[in-house]
């Protein structure tokens, strides 16, 4: 199986204007784009991904590509497709990558509905996943990277996707979305660690990339199984505090933080029944990352 | 309806309406007792569920007001 990193650059450009067939945990997406800044973060992110062959099923087609006309001059945008159709407004030009990424999480949230799935970061050690659910600004995507810095095995930084049976946990293993303060505080803990270029002023503010370590996206496919669910809150001072939760009320939180609950209606609430039932439930509230990181040795043990 | 009632607190799924509630200890001790005897009295409830008589009436009645019970 061919690794993009195998790939020279002038080799994933000229794949990305026919369409690369990017595989990301169980779905396949063909990205297209003619963008050099576009390809060059592809090239540094996705690395150690992995390709579906060329004449294989894609799941969903995708595309980002410079406006024409007036704004080719004038306050240059991209716009991102998905199977033909722009629905999105369109960006400026330089967040073309982060629109991509952005673009991708919205393809498998508004139509993978063979799954349930949660606004959830995924990590697995021996087997076992720990799912974060939370909203934006919880802190799960820095926990998220720490945890995968610090040897868990990435499924996920934005979504879990569950199968109906509520036993085994899929992800996508893509790069990990980190914001504002997070970039700096996760550089300066980690300096190896490898990011993509930095947007500014994008709509959730300053945005990177982070590369996942190497052998974490050739695994996307591979679930786990239910371990532990955590509800983290990253909170400025706090002392580090890992509390049980009450499987009801982690219920209801985590049907709060899902893409697609009520559209499934019986089968979602029987997943997610399932799932809960097959976890030990958790709050969880930080404030500094080694800290965290020792907590979440005990789950792990 | 299909429910999960674990050791700290329980949830149920009302499908006419694709509702879910978060359920109390002593209404899922009610709910679990129904659920086992199938149609059953308020004495034989409060006898299963460990509630006085009274409070297993309130209780129904509020799991009726929920659509998740009703008389027989």
């Amino acid at each position: 199986m061919l690794r993009l990193g195998e790939l020279d650059r002038a080799g994933l450009g000229r794949m990305l204007r026919s369409g690369l067939p990017l595989r990301a945990g169980p779905f396949v997406f063909r990205v297209r784009s003619p963008m050099r800044a576009v390809r060059d973060a592809i090239a540094t992110l996705y690395a150690d991904a992995t390709l579906a062959p060329d004449a294989g099923f894609h799941d969903f087609h995708v595309e980002v590509r410079p406006v024409r006309g007036l704004r080719r001059w004038i306050g240059p945008q991209v716009q991102f497709y998905v199977d033909g159709t722009a629905p999105f407004l369109p960006l400026p030009a330089g967040n073309a990558y982060a629109f991509l990424e952005w673009g991708m999480n919205w393809c498998v949230a508004g139509r993978a509905h063979h799954a349930l799935l949660l606004h959830a970061a995924v990590l697995e050690r021996g087997g076992r996943a720990v799912v974060l659910p939370g909203e934006p600004g919880a802190g799960k995507s820095t926990l998220a990277a720490a945890l995968m810095l610090g040897g868990w095995r990435l499924l996920s930084d934005e979504m879990a996707i569950v199968d109906l049976a509520g036993d085994r946990i899929h992800g996508m293993a893509r790069p990990v979305n980190l914001k504002n303060a997070s970039i700096d505080l996760v550089r300066r803990r980690w300096p190896d660690a490898v990011f993509g270029e930095v947007f500014a002023d994008t709509h959730k503010g300053t945005v990177s990339h982070l590369r996942p370590p190497a052998g974490t996206m050739p695994r996307a496919a591979e679930p786990a199984a239910p371990g532990h669910i955590v509800f983290p809150r990253w909170s400025a001072g706090a002392a580090t505090s890992l509390q049980p939760l009450a499987r009801g009320d982690a219920f209801m939180r985590a049907a709060g933080c899902a893409f697609n609950y009520s559209l499934l209606g019986r089968a979602g609430f029987l997943a997610l029944g399932a799932l809960v039932s097959a976890s030990d439930c958790w709050a969880f509230e930080y404030a500094e990352l080694d800290q965290a990181l020792a907590a979440f040795e005990g789950l792990a043990a | 309806m299909a429910f999960f009632a674990w050791p700290e607190g329980s949830v149920v799924h009302e499908g006419f309406c694709n509702d879910t509630y978060r359920l109390s200890d002593e209404a899922t001790a009610v709910l679990r007792a129904l659920q086992a005897s199938g149609p059953s009295d308020v004495h034989a409830l409060a006898s299963a569920s460990g509630a006085a008589p009274t409070r297993v009436t309130e209780l129904l009645q509020e799991l009726q007001g929920l659509g998740l019970v009703g008389p027989c």
